[in-house]
Formats: C-alpha cells, sequence, structure tokens
C-alpha cells in the first residue's frame, strides 16, 4: 500500500523530472515548498544573520537549479537541497575564517541555572523562554564548532534521521552519532560554564 | 536522567531557539525571478549529464559508424592480396 510519504516523494520526482525538461511550473512548485524552510535553516546556521542567509539561500538554490540532472532521487528534495545548503555555509564560514571553537562573548553572560534546565527532569519549557534565558543559550549555541551546531540543527530542529544527517555532511553513520555526542557534551559544558560565570 | 528525556530536552530547547523564520517576499520573489530566467537560458543543457544527452550521444554514434564504413572501405584497398 503506498503511503503518504511515498506519494509525496513520486510527485517531487515528478516535479524534478519536469524541472530538468525545464517546467517553469515544476520550478514554482518545488521552490515555494522549500524556500523557506531552507532559509529558516541557513538563518540559524549563520546566527540570524539576514543578508548572508539571503546570500547562501540564493547560491544554494542556483546550485541546485544547476545540477538537478545529478539528483538521483536516493534521498529526499529537502535532504539534497539541505546538502548544498550545508556545504555553501561551511564555504561561508571558511571564507570568513571566523569558525572558532569557543567564541569569548559566550563566558560571563549571566549566572541563570542553566544546567539545571538541561539536566533536570521534566524539563520547564517556559524557563527557556524568558529573553534573558534565550540570549545565553543563542550565546552558548553560537559559541558552538560549526559542525557541532549545524549537526544540532538538523537533529533537533530538522528532525533528521542520523542516515539523512550523514547524507548532508558527507560523513558514516559512526560519525555523525559521534559528532551529535559531542556537539550534545559541549552545549552542556558551554550552558554550565554560563551558569557557573 | 535517562537518554529519551535527555533526547526531549535539547529538542525543547533547541526548537525554543531556533523557531521557523521566513524569508522576506521580496527576496522569495527577486529569488524566483532569478531562477526562471536561469532555467529559461541554456541552464537545461548543463544540467543533463553529458553521457544522458541525446544529441551528443547520436553525434558520437554517427562518427563512429562513419568511421567503421571508411575503415571497411579503405583495408581492402590497402591490403589487397596478390
Amino acid at each position: 500500500m503506498e503511503t503518504p510519504n511515498s506519494a509525496l516523494q513520486d510527485q517531487e520526482t515528478e516535479l524534478v523530472a519536469r524541472l530538468r525538461q525545464g517546467d517553469t511550473a515544476a520550478l514554482e512548485q518545488l521552490y515555494h515548498v522549500y524556500v523557506d524552510r531552507v532559509y529558516s535553516l541557513v538563518f540559524h546556521q549563520v546566527g540570524q544573520n539576514k543578508s548572508v542567509a539571503e546570500d547562501i539561500v540564493q547560491e544554494t538554490f542556483l546550485s541546485a537549479l544547476k545540477s538537478i540532472g545529478k539528483f538521483r532521487g536516493k534521498s529526499k528534495f529537502y535532504t539534497w537541497l539541505c546538502s548544498i545548503a550545508y556545504h555553501k555555509v561551511a564555504d561561508f564560514y571558511r571564507r570568513q575564517g571566523r569558525e572558532a571553537r569557543h567564541s569569548e562573548q559566550s563566558s560571563g553572560t549571566g549566572s541563570i541555572e542553566l544546567e539545571q534546565i538541561i539536566d533536570s527532569e521534566p524539563l520547564a519549557a517556559h524557563r527557556i523562554e524568558s529573553e534573558e534565558n534565550r540570549q545565553v543559550i543563542e550565546q552558548a549555541l553560537l559559541s558552538l564548532p560549526l559542525d557541532y551546531r549545524q549537526v544540532l540543527i538538523f537533529k533537533y530542529v530538522e528532525q533528521m534521521s542520523v542516515a539523512e544527517i550523514s547524507l548532508i555532511m558527507r560523513r558514516s553513520l559512526k560519525s555523525v552519532e559521534g559528532l551529535l555526542t559531542r556537539a550534545r557534551k559541549e552545549l552542556r559544558n558551554c550552558l554550565a560554564g554560563s551558569s557557573e560565570g | 536522567m535517562n537518554n529519551n528525556d535527555s533526547e526531549k530536552d535539547m529538542r525543547k530547547i533547541l526548537k525554543t531557539i531556533y523557531k521557523p523564520v521566513a524569508a522576506s517576499s521580496e527576496f522569495r520573489e527577486g529569488l524566483l525571478e532569478r531562477l526562471t530566467h536561469e532555467l529559461g537560458g541554456d541552464v537545461r543543457q548543463l544540467t543533463i549529464p553529458l553521457w544522458k544527452q541525446p544529441r551528443l550521444f547520436v553525434s558520437i554514434a554517427a562518427v563512429l559508424i562513419i568511421a567503421a564504413i571508411g575503415y571497411g572501405i579503405w583495408i581492402p584497398h590497402t591490403f589487397q592480396l596478390p
């Protein structure tokens, strides 16, 4: 029996095939489905910088269009787009040369009991919604190495599987799992550091 | 704290910080226009891998056939047995 997911993927495959033939309606359909999702993903990965996000999203879609012939449908179209965006973001940071392991900005930003936010159970989500706490967490996330931040976003915000992330980051499953473990640990350390400061 | 709770917490935190954001309508329209323009150009030729381009494939096949026929005509004249 055909599941809704496979029906969606079939529709997507058809749209991609039409796009390869130069069908602008297919382009518009795919574009409207994904532009905001890709924008949101990139926006958060580049520290919520609107103009940088716009540049990278533009480059991502132009690259995708130019290499649509290389999309073989082995992954979801969105995963493929994310893969292009991921490498564009990495290129951007390489160009900028500002990928620092620890940002000094993250230290001394307040003495909130953030460790409890992570480690207490159950988590009171409303506690991280206060503006002050949000800022501390944002700073902690920004201070993470780019790969750590990206893998956390793919896993917890985009809710992608490890297999999908491994396709995007071109890493093995084990490598992605290891990266995730280290990223979680590093985020906890950053937040604990903030709470102690 | 067990692993499931830890995963849930991480998700809650990250989802709270990274809320979905939409691109400005100006940007969206501008980019779509650019993409449509690119698609209207010669992008399609670039997007199809060389080995999948029928025109190229036919041209190569034609050259090979002509070469084979030419070679077939030339060989008997060159190496005629006495």
